[in-house]
Formats: structure tokens, C-alpha cells, sequence
């Protein structure tokens, strides 16, 4: 058996390798760190297990990432090491593999993106490099099957001959090696560009979104076949259960409870699929970490910073995926994103904020919508930069490579988005389907545990929302069925729309007035994000911040609702437009933001090991 | 003069990185070191970041590093 390992400096290509060569669709991104742990598999038909590892840059381990490898390559000295350089970075990368060599490692040097080197008209003699180097030198394209079937035969061939030699002092390239003249490209001169990108930036949203959610456009559409087929099914079962004269809890268990669950994912996984397919087009051709670049800033303002971009975008199609896509970033950095993800409003939020716009606001349907979305946008930056100065503090700095802009493989688009479908169905949607059924338990089993039916007034579910109305009463609303709904909604989102189209059978207009209703939705944008995704975050960050995180929501969302029902009686008493006074509190928030500028010591970075504190700003305040 | 200060497009070599061990050794790992030639190419929307390139790589550094690395070269020099 052949122990096979890819190392080498992120985004280098170890993971498109790896992918080609064993068969298996890991997560591959044109961006730092997507490879986040270590993973193994076996070469289909050959005697070869190959190992990913975490990008390095130098064997001395830095972040956390690296770690992994640094101990992997120190303790399985008998494997071969496959050094991945792309052709454009040999300087540097080959100092990785003479470190390599010199500690009489087996190695091979696999040099990556060789079309891309020549077609920029770089030159590299790899005989003269194997001469120098003493060990295989091999040039492939990380998607191309004949390159991989190379590489493995070269791989058995390396493996069993191989002497151990040292190189002695530096490797000098300069007349084997021309690297390619780099031209700043067309795209990325806009991308780079400050106006520019703040254009495109806000185009690439808008289409995105568009696309995705709007009426009449493909993600809707879907949806709606999607949804449709999945009913018919569902009818079709029940029918045939009937027939059978199957016990009538086992058919609404099984229809109502499972089924509606699993409608409730499907329902889903078009707009998701789509919002995605952006997303991965986005990431693996570079203009996401333009993106990051540009908007760093903003993020540094409210706390966090570029590398955040693509979880938070992520978050609008799910939180819970959002949430798991933060592995990859630092502890701090990740606490901070993964809680404050919890506003973002995701996919299953906007059919709820839709139906409340469409009962009561159906005059200014667009401003009330981007409200909604806006209030939830402004509660994760301020939630962010709470974070960081309460709890994370600390000076995470961004420093990683930038990428070269590139042209998106539509098959390996395809097969990261079928990963992320998978994922999805797989970890989110047991839970949401589970989280469900658990819902139908509560609404059609009152506290003795006997099935009540269509009789819902006897269930827990209700119980539990005749005891919870007094929390809705500050925001005028005294309807119990809609503390029901809220309810629901803990579960799934979504659920908020079924329960209310069971209780109220003439829909909700006429049950509050235009301030209830505002307060409510105001509610309904902040307060607890679904099940699934707290136990999302009890994965990623533990049970303890789940727990705080699904109560403080809560509490959060009951204050503000209250405050905007306050807000609108005021408005209505001075018969002020409420439109002015929401943009009187937008204002506020915003100046109340960017005044609040770091000035603690804490922030810049007095904390270094030499004596050089004298640079440092707020140490020369202190003494002045 | 720090990287911080230095003009847009303005060819500077390094002098002294200011930087704790783990920060110092991420940077010389990416091609920044002492006597290397750099440029400051492009800022971020609020100028919080700057894009550095070395060589034909380009790295993105936020402005707390850059205020701790020392070049010289610059115009004002």
C-alpha cells in the first residue's frame, strides 16, 4: 500500500488534484483555506491511499489549518510526499519542497496550472529543474484524466526507487524558469476600481436576489413545481393509506408530520440551488475575495472582516449552512459571524414577511420589504460589533493571498454545487424534517398524550401559545392564534405561513391594524431563528452559546417589537408619517455606529514581542 | 516610512518587520521579507486595507500590519 500525501501553499490546487484523482468531490474554491481538516481516500483500482492536507507555506505552522499538516508530515515520515506548486509560483513554493527533500522525505514535485503558465507565456525547463531538485518533477493540469493517470504511475514509480539526498544552499532559477507577465485584466481593473466595485458589487446582489426570489424569475418557478409535485405525492400516499384502512394517527403522522417536513426541504432546495450556483461561480473565479478586498472596511467596522463575506452571503439562502460554512474561519472570527448570522434573513423568512406585506401593506409593498430585510441586516452588524468589543475581542487581522481572477470549469461548478445540495439535504434537512414532526407531536397531542386531531384546541401547541400571548400583548396583539404561529415558527420558519393558514381561515387581514401589524413584523425579522439552526451552532461553537443565542433573539425581537408599536401609536398620535420616523431611527442607528470608534489600547497592536511599542498610537496618547 | 504612509504605485523595499513571531513568519512565507522590493497597489473602499504586491503575487494586508512595516524608497525619503 502506497501512502500518497498532497502538500503545498493554499490555493495551490491540492484539492482539485485530489478530487481528479481518487474521484470524490471535496470542497474546492479559488480562495485560502477551503480545506479546513484532513481527509483520505482510496485511489479507485490502485494500491494508493491519498491524503489532503491543509495548505501550508512554510513547514512551520502557523494557524490552526496548518497545524494539521505540520504534525501529519511529522508523523508519517514513510509516506510520499506529492509537493503541489503552481507554475506561477515556483519561487516560492519550491523552498516547501527543498525543506521537503532535506528531511530525506520521499518527494515529487507536482507543478499545477501548467496551461494556465504557458498560455501567459512562461518558460520552465523541467529537466534542468529535475536535475537540480534530484527527484520527479511532473506538469498537470489539476482537471485533465490523462495528467492524473500520469501522475499515478509516476507516483509507483517514485515510491519504490528512491534515495535520499540533501541540496545544499539556494535553488537558483533564473535560467530555467521565466514566470508569465501577469496583464491586470479587464475584469479586474473594474473590480479594483472604488466606484466601480461598489456598482458591481450592488448589481451582482441584485441579480443575484432577483433571479432567486423575485416573481415570474427561475428559483420561484421551481419552487412552485417543486412544492406542487411534492403535494400530489403526498395526496397520493394518503389516499392510498386510507384505502388500506391504516390508522388515521399513523396517515396524519405520516402526511402531516413526515411528509410537510420533507415538503418544507424540497421547498427549498431550488432557490437554494440557484443562490448557490452564484455563490460557487463567485468564489472559485476570484471575484469574491475582490469583493472581501474592496468591503473590508465595512466588515472591519462592524467587527469582523472580509473573510466573512461568504458565510454572511450564505446566509441568505440558509442560515443553518451559512452557520456550518463558517468552519473554515478563526475561532474568534467564527464565534463572531456564526451569531450573528442568526438575523440574517434566510430563504424560509421571506414567504412569512411576504404574506404579512401582502395582508397589510399592499400599498408600499417594495419599502416595507426592504425594511424587513434592512432591519435584519442592521441587527446582525450591530450584534457583530457588540460581539467584538464585549467578548471577541481581538486584533484578527486579514492577510492572506489574493487570488487570480479565473474562468469557471462549468463541471466542477456543477459537482461543488451537488456537494452543497447534498450537504444540505443531508444535514439540514433531516433536522428541519425532524424539528417538524416534532411540531406535528405538539399540535396533535394534548398533554395527556391522547391524539386530539383536528380538535387543535386541546393540543400543546395551543396550550403553549394561550400561555405565551401575554408576551404579544405590549405590541397590541391579543390574538392567541397568532402566538401559536410564533410558536411554529420556533420550529421552521416556513411554519409560521401553515399555521396560520389552519387557524385563520379568512387569512389576517382585519386581525391587526396597520401598527400591529408593523410591530409583528418587525417581530418576525428578529426573533429566534429556526431549530435547525441552533443545533447548527451547538455544533459549531457548543451547547452553552445555542441556548443564549435562541433566548437572547427572543428577547431581543419582544423589546423591539414593542418599541416600534410605541413608535407607531406615537406616530399615529401626532399623525406623522411612520415612513419619517423610520428613517429618523435608520439615521440614529447609523451615527450612533460610526461614532462608535475603537480608542482602547486593546485594538491596536501594542501586543507585540519586541520592544517596538513606541509605534504604537495609543501608547504615545498615554504618555503625552 | 511605514508601508501605511507609502504612496499608491510607488516602488519600496523593506527595512524592519515590526510584527510578532507568528505574524513575521506569515509574511516572510508569503515573499514579504527584509530587502525585498514591494508595491502598494490598490486600497480598499475606505483605504482600511491594502492590496501589496511582491514579485507577481498580491497580497491583501490590512493597515494595522502595514503601520508595522518599515520601508524605505519612497518618495518622501
Amino acid at each position: 500500500m502506497i501512502n500518497a500525501v498532497l502538500v503545498g501553499s493554499p490555493n495551490a490546487g491540492k484539492t482539485t488534484l485530489f478530487n481528479s484523482l481518487t474521484g470524490k468531490n471535496l470542497k474546492t474554491g479559488n480562495w485560502h483555506g477551503v480545506t479546513v481538516d484532513k481527509s483520505q481516500a482510496l485511489v479507485p483500482g490502485e494500491n494508493i491511499i491519498l491524503s489532503d492536507l491543509p495548505g501550508i507555506y512554510s513547514e512551520v505552522a502557523l494557524s490552526p489549518e496548518e497545524k494539521v499538516s505540520e504534525e501529519y508530515i511529522n508523523n508519517n515520515k514513510d509516506s510520499l510526499f506529492l509537493s503541489v506548486v503552481p507554475a506561477f509560483d515556483l519561487e516560492r513554493g519550491i523552498k516547501l519542497t527543498k525543506s521537503l527533500i532535506n528531511k530525506s522525505l520521499k518527494t515529487l514535485l507536482v507543478i499545477t496550472f501548467f496551461d494556465e503558465f504557458k498560455k501567459g507565456k512562461g518558460f520552465l525547463d523541467v529537466d534542468k529543474l529535475k536535475e537540480m531538485l534530484g527527484v520527479p518533477v511532473v506538469c498537470v493540469n489539476g482537471n485533465d484524466k490523462k495528467d492524473a493517470k500520469r501522475l499515478l504511475e509516476l507516483i509507483k514509480t517514485a515510491f519504490s526507487n528512491f534515495t535520499p539526498i540533501k541540496i545544499e544552499g539556494d535553488i537558483k532559477l533564473e535560467k530555467i524558469y521565466k514566470n508569465r507577465k501577469l496583464k491586470e485584466s479587464f475584469l479586474d481593473k473594474i473590480f479594483l476600481n472604488k466606484p466601480l466595485s461598489l456598482i458591481t458589487f450592488f448589481v451582482i446582489i441584485f441579480l443575484m436576489l432577483f433571479v432567486t426570489f423575485s416573481e415570474h424569475c427561475l428559483g420561484v418557478f421551481l419552487q412552485k413545481n417543486a412544492v406542487f409535485l411534492v403535494d400530489k405525492l403526498k395526496d397520493v400516499f394518503c389516499i392510498a393509506l386510507l384505502k388500506i384502512n391504516c390508522n388515521k394517527v399513523v396517515v396524519s403522522f405520516l402526511t402531516d408530520g413526515v411528509l410537510s417536513g420533507v415538503s418544507g426541504v424540497v421547498s427549498f432546495i431550488p432557490q437554494l440551488i440557484i443562490l448557490y450556483a452564484f455563490l460557487i461561480f463567485f468564489e472559485e473565479s476570484g471575484i469574491l475575495s475582490r469583493i472581501a478586498f474592496m468591503f473590508d472596511d465595512f466588515f472591519v467596522k462592524i467587527g469582523l472582516n472580509g473573510r466573512a463575506v461568504f458565510s454572511l452571503l450564505m446566509g441568505f439562502g440558509c442560515t443553518t449552512v451559512g452557520v456550518f460554512s463558517t468552519r473554515a474561519l478563526e475561532i474568534n472570527l467564527k464565534n463572531k459571524t456564526a451569531l450573528s448570522l442568526a438575523f440574517i434573513p434566510c430563504t424560509a423568512r421571506l414567504p412569512v414577511y411576504l404574506m404579512m406585506i401582502n395582508t397589510f401593506f399592499a400599498k408600499n409593498r417594495i419599502f416595507i420589504l426592504v425594511l424587513a430585510y434592512l432591519t435584519g441586516i442592521i441587527f446582525m452588524a450591530v450584534t457583530s460589533s457588540i460581539l467584538n468589543k464585549r467578548l471577541y475581542n481581538n486584533s484578527d487581522t486579514m492577510l492572506l493571498e489574493m487570488p487570480v481572477l479565473r474562468g469557471v470549469n462549468v463541471k466542477k461548478l456543477l459537482k461543488t454545487l451537488l456537494y452543497y445540495a447534498k450537504q444540505f439535504i443531508i444535514k439540514v434537512g433531516t433536522s428541519i424534517t425532524l424539528v417538524i414532526t416534532l411540531l406535528w407531536v405538539l399540535k396533535s397531542f394534548s398533554f395527556t398524550f391522547s391524539y386530539v386531531g383536528e380538535n387543535i384546541e386541546k393540543s400543546i401547541l395551543f396550550s403553549l401559545g394561550k400561555g405565551l400571548r401575554f408576551l404579544l400583548y405590549p405590541m397590541g396583539i391579543t390574538d392567541w392564534r397568532l402566538s401559536v404561529a410564533v410558536i411554529s415558527g420556533l420550529f421552521a420558519k416556513e411554519a409560521v405561513l401553515s399555521t396560520v393558514d389552519l387557524l385563520f381561515s379568512l387569512g389576517l387581514s382585519g386581525v391587526l391594524n396597520a401598527s400591529q401589524a408593523l410591530s409583528f413584523l418587525i417581530f418576525l425579522c428578529l426573533y429566534t431563528p429556526c431549530f435547525s439552526t441552533l443545533i447548527a451552532v451547538k455544533k459549531e461553537l457548543g451547547f452553552k452559546k445555542a441556548v443564549i443565542l435562541g433566548i437572547s433573539t427572543f428577547a431581543v425581537a419582544l423589546v423591539f417589537g414593542y418599541i416600534t408599536y410605541f413608535c407607531a401609536l406615537f406616530c399615529a398620535f401626532l399623525q406623522l408619517k411612520p415612513a419619517i420616523l423610520i428613517i429618523v431611527i435608520l439615521i440614529t442607528l447609523i451615527l450612533l455606529f460610526t461614532f462608535n470608534k475603537k480608542t482602547n489600547c486593546k485594538n491596536c497592536c501594542c501586543n507585540t514581542e519586541d520592544n517596538n511599542e513606541r509605534n504604537c498610537k495609543c501608547k504615545k496618547s498615554k504618555t503625552s | 516610512m511605514k508601508l501605511s504612509q507609502v504612496k499608491l504605485n510607488q516602488k519600496v523595499v523593506v527595512r524592519k518587520l515590526n510584527l510578532k513571531a507568528d505574524v513575521k513568519n506569515r509574511l516572510i512565507s508569503l515573499g514579504i521579507c527584509e530587502n525585498k522590493e514591494i508595491i502598494v497597489e490598490k486600497t480598499s473602499f475606505l483605504g482600511g486595507t491594502l492590496l501589496v504586491k511582491v514579485g507577481d503575487i498580491r497580497i491583501i494586508m490590512q493597515k494595522s500590519i502595514a503601520e508595522r512595516i518599515i520601508t524605505t524608497g519612497g518618495e518622501n525619503d
